[in-house]
């Protein structure tokens, strides 16, 4: 497991050597970085191997999935379609993610959120936000 | 000290007008509402607020842009220990212990605490200010480029100490979070690196985006996996009130925290953060029993608080003293000076004494107001922690999400946030601590914008370091306690090598 | 656009009696985009303009700070808004820098000339522990070793950074450009001796000046400063030294002829109004009130004297000029 982020810094790593290369100034202290993590990636990755055994948990894809989708769904939906809407749509897929209430009760409660937002960043701390969508 | 006390006694009549105690406790409450709130931080408060105080006198409305800063500081650990949700660079090291006490049922006390700790610190802070401000001020000035670089490396190694597990995942976390600080323009050169072309990397990353994400949305996403036989996150909630006992504990830590707090905070640059990191490792090295925090230990939550709160208040040691921001808040301030045609200064003690005494003995009235309006909403937020989770998270995103949105009005910074969510997540699963990222990428910058200035400044003479007896002595102590680190955890990598 | 802001509102309320408006328009709040973050002196400036054009125009003029990439993100957002005339922005002349530095700046075509604020120009400060006193002490020790003097200011191509190119280059010396990322930095290492000089202007260091933390030597405009009046200009000394930076009200091309005459003769009754130039003074602006016609001029002059500079020091990376 801990090869992982031994091969993650090494990813990192490489585009950026041809990132900087151009300007050694500006390239030297990344290149600096990368290079420590690199490796202490590898030490790392030493010492797991050395270690074995202790698999990472099993992984919990729907979660993770739909957490991460409902703030991309806020960004990908805030310019189209306002506030209100937009709101609405995050707080019932965040809900999915849970898989604890029934569709109704999810939408209830994006209904409340989207109200209580509204209330809170809009009236009461004057965000320059638009609610509904521009027609 | 009859000065003092005469000055002192000057500043109350002017803090303690009505006027000015209402913009105080105005000051206040909005200050910990827009903490309380993630994302929002004070900085946009005070931008909105000020045009509003173009009809006050410049006395009063920096009482009150004053008050909402720290209000601010404040209403942020309380997200940081209610939901794993730091508002502030300087409230991630809260959240350790502050959330595992919330996970244990004492969420009350560890509020309690933090208010305690903060009043402590900002009260033993001002008498500071009023005391020695002027030469304190001068302090800041002794510093050079080489000096910051040696203060920084030593708050980078203490996030290795902070850090419980493996001493070698803390310095690739760390290591991993100055990689993300390279990212943006260049000081030196101007040069856009590791932007991809995207003009909204061109300053960096920002530190909401990746602490709502690492933090909020990962810790979300690991209860979520967990939730079968929980229904909140804290089913019994204990006594609001902390035991004699506990205060007796967390009183030293903050007598620390204040002192590293107070020392931090004047100097431009990370000073509440790394004054946070540093109480927490310091009482980490001081403890019986190193391996209680994490765990929810009170002097975890104590410490940084006060240092953090102490620090909040000495950095208007400069701004005041010599009309020189330490940091960007510090620097609206003076732009809210210069609106009202004050300009900032050293002679503004001498040519202003009400306002700037005023000033000080407000910190002071704030404070107070602070601790009045915060422990009552201890038992409220308590409550908050009681709302079943399948209705608490989707709110919490919501608010991460809007909250991210409007720091800067960009939606790219809610996908960061999703990014770094599944990140955090995977990090949680490597049993990485995102702490040390988080102060790597808050330092990284400064510490590589003051190195690569002090090798142009001495020529590219790498001694400089050793020869500056300010940088030497931070260097001397962050080898130190990188060796007391160490030492231990490779004694400890053998013997289990020998045991396989 | 449509921005909601309690604080807007009230500011409207207090505003004094309704002007005649014309043909509808503004029929909203405006929006003035400033792309430096709040509390800095462009920030401070745009809020005085916004205060008194919201009272000329009886709506609320919202200051929208949108930060980022030395002012690209701003600058994009006014060339972008809707040319309603609802939006307008801050123009500088590192609007004009960036054009040729980053080539994701929108360019100097992009933008409709308003108005014009004001002029701040650039100057010279030494820290008194170096024994400089004038302006010939600075130039004798600068030849006498070249690269030796540390000068500090914007990273390059920042407007404190041009000031010391464009001393370099006309008074023949060369010394080490030091970075730092602001004005208070530059001035907090100045006082500290970390570096022998800085070229920040005026309203930044006058305080320290007057009290002898560090010395003014030389202000790089046609006139003495009025913060300064003991500090010489570089002509006065000899030299034909006049740089600077400026400030402008600009707007997205395209708006309709009549909404920008309303714009433009706004701005310029604001910038003309004595009450206004006065609050402006008081918080370290002198304004210099210019039409659309000499913003237009300002800006074509900033282009062609900027460019060789950046162009010299291999700063031009995009929009590069044919024959140069």
């Amino acid at each position: 497991m801990f090869i992982g982020i031994g091969a993650g810094g090494l990813m990192l790593a490489m585009p950026l050597e041809s990132g900087t290369a151009g300007a050694m100034e500006a390239g030297f202290y990344p290149r600096l970085v990368c290079a420590l993590i690199i490796a202490l990636g590898c030490l790392t990755a030493l010492a797991g191997l050395l270690r074995k055994g202790e698999l990472p948990e099993a992984w919990h894809w729907w979660p993770l999935l739909m957490v991460s989708a409902s703030a991309v769904v806020f960004a990908a939906l805030l310019d189209i379609a306002g506030f209100a809407i937009t709101l609405f749509a995050v707080a019932l897929i965040a809900s999915l993610a849970g898989r604890l209430l029934n569709i109704w009760r999810a939408a209830m409660l994006a209904g409340v959120l989207v109200l209580m937002n509204i209330a809170l960043f809009i009236f009461a701390l004057g965000l320059p936000l638009r609610i509904w969508p521009r027609i | 000290m009859h000065d003092l006390i005469s000055n002192l006694a000057m500043g109350f009549g002017v803090a303690l007008s009505l006027q000015n105690i209402g913009l105080c406790f105005i000051g206040c409450v909005l200050g910990t509402a827009i903490g309380v709130l993630p994302g929002i931080g004070p900085l946009p408060t005070v931008a909105m607020l000020l045009p509003f105080t173009f009809a006050l006198d410049p006395t009063g409305a920096l009482i009150m842009l004053a008050g909402v800063f720290y209000g601010a500081q404040y209403g942020g650990s309380t997200t940081a220990i209610l939901a794993r949700l730091p508002g502030e660079t300087s409230s991630v090291v809260t959240c350790l212990d502050g959330y595992a006490m919330a996970l244990k049922g004492q969420a009350g006390t560890a509020l309690a605490i933090a208010a305690i700790g903060s009043v402590v610190a900002g009260m033993a802070t001002t008498l500071l200010i009023a005391a020695a401000g002027p030469p304190l001020a001068d302090v800041a000035l002794l510093f050079q480029s080489a000096d910051y670089v040696s203060v920084m490396l030593l708050g980078l190694v203490s996030a290795v100490v902070m850090a419980h597990g493996s001493v070698l995942k803390a310095l690739l976390m760390i290591l991993f979070g100055l990689l993300l600080g390279t990212v943006g323009t260049d000081v030196a050169s101007g040069d856009y690196r590791l932007t991809m072309g995207l003009d909204m990397l061109a300053d960096g990353l920002g530190f909401v985006p990746i602490s709502m994400g690492l933090f909020g949305l990962a810790e979300i996403m690991v209860n979520l996996e967990s939730m079968a036989g929980r229904t909140a996150i804290a089913k019994k909630v204990g006594s609001l009130w902390p035991s004699r006992a506990v205060l007796w504990q967390a009183f030293p830590a903050m007598v620390r925290g204040t002192v590293i707090g107070a020392a931090f905070g004047i100097l431009p640059g990370g000073g509440p953060t790394i004054a946070a990191f540093s109480a927490y490792s310091v009482e980490k090295k001081v403890a019986r029993d190193p391996s209680r925090f994490g765990q929810g230990a009170v002097e975890g939550v104590a410490a940084p608080e006060a240092a953090n709160n102490a620090a909040t208040q000495s950095c208007f040691i400069p701004m005041l003293c010599l009309g020189i921001p330490p940091n960007a808040l510090m620097a609206l301030m003076v732009g809210a000076m210069m609106v009202h045609g004050i300009q900032p200064g050293p002679s503004i003690i001498t040519k202003q004494p009400e306002l700037f005494w005023g000033m000080i003995a407000s910190m002071a009235v704030g404070n107070v107001i602070l601790v009045i309006l915060n422990l009552p909403l201890i038992g409220i937020w308590v409550k908050l922690l009681q709302v079943p989770y399948a209705f608490l998270f989707p709110a919490i995103i919501v608010f991460c999400a809007v909250g991210t949105y409007t720091v800067d009005s960009s939606t790219g910074d809610v996908v960061l946030m999703a990014i770094f969510g599944v990140l955090g997540y995977v990090f949680r699963k490597l049993d990485c601590e995102p702490a040390p990222l988080m102060l790597g990428l808050v330092l990284g910058p400064l510490l590589e914008e003051n190195f690569r200035r002090a090798m142009v400044l001495s020529d590219g003479d790498a001694m400089v370091f050793l020869h500056r007896p300010i940088s030497l002595a931070f260097l001397v102590a962050a080898a130190l306690l990188l060796a007391a680190v160490l030492l231990p955890s490779i004694r400890r990598g053998r013997q289990e090598a020998f045991r396989e | 656009m449509h921005r909601r802001s309690i604080l807007a509102l009230s500011a409207a309320a207090l505003a004094t009696p309704r002007l005649a408006r014309a043909a509808g328009f503004p029929d909203g709040p405006i929006t003035l985009i400033v792309a430096w973050p709040a509390g800095g002196g462009s920030d401070v400036s745009m809020r005085l303009v916004a205060e008194a054009l919201s009272r000329r125009l009886s709506v609320p003029v919202l200051v929208e700070n949108r930060p980022g990439a030395a002012g690209t993100i701003g600058h994009r957002a006014i060339a972008t808004a809707r040319p309603d005339g609802q939006t307008i922005g801050m123009f500088s002349q590192d609007a004009i820098t960036a054009q040729y530095g980053n080539a994701n700046a929108p360019a100097l075509s992009e933008f409709e000339p308003l108005g014009f604020f004001g002029e701040e120009p650039g100057s010279l400060q030494v820290h008194p522990g170096t024994g400089i006193t004038t302006l010939a002490d600075y130039i004798a020790r600068a030849k006498a070793a070249p690269g030796k003097l540390r000068n500090g200011g914007n990273p390059a191509p920042g407007a404190s950074f041009l000031y010391m190119a464009y001393y370099e280059r006309r008074l023949d010396i060369h010394v080490t450009k030091v970075a730092y990322a602001g004005y208070a930095p530059t001035v907090t290492a100045l006082l500290s001796g970390e570096i022998d000089s800085a070229s920040v202007p005026v309203p930044d260091v006058i305080e320290h000046h007057n009290a002898g933390r560090l010395r003014l030597l030389a202000v790089s405009g046609t006139d003495r400063h009025f913060m300064a009046p003991d500090v010489p200009t570089f002509r006065e000394l000899g030299h034909d030294v006049v740089i600077g930076g400026w400030r402008s009200i600009a707007a997205p091309v395209g708006i309709p002829p009549d909404r920008l005459a309303v714009l433009r003769d706004s701005l310029l009754a604001v910038f003309k109004d004595s009450d206004f130039q006065a609050r402006a003074r008081h918080a370290g602006f002198a304004v210099t009130p210019g039409d659309h016609t000499r913003t237009a001029a300002a800006w074509a002059e900033s282009d062609t004297s900027i460019y060789p500079i950046m162009d010299e020091l291999g700063l031009v990376k995009a929009r590069r000029k044919q024959g140069t």
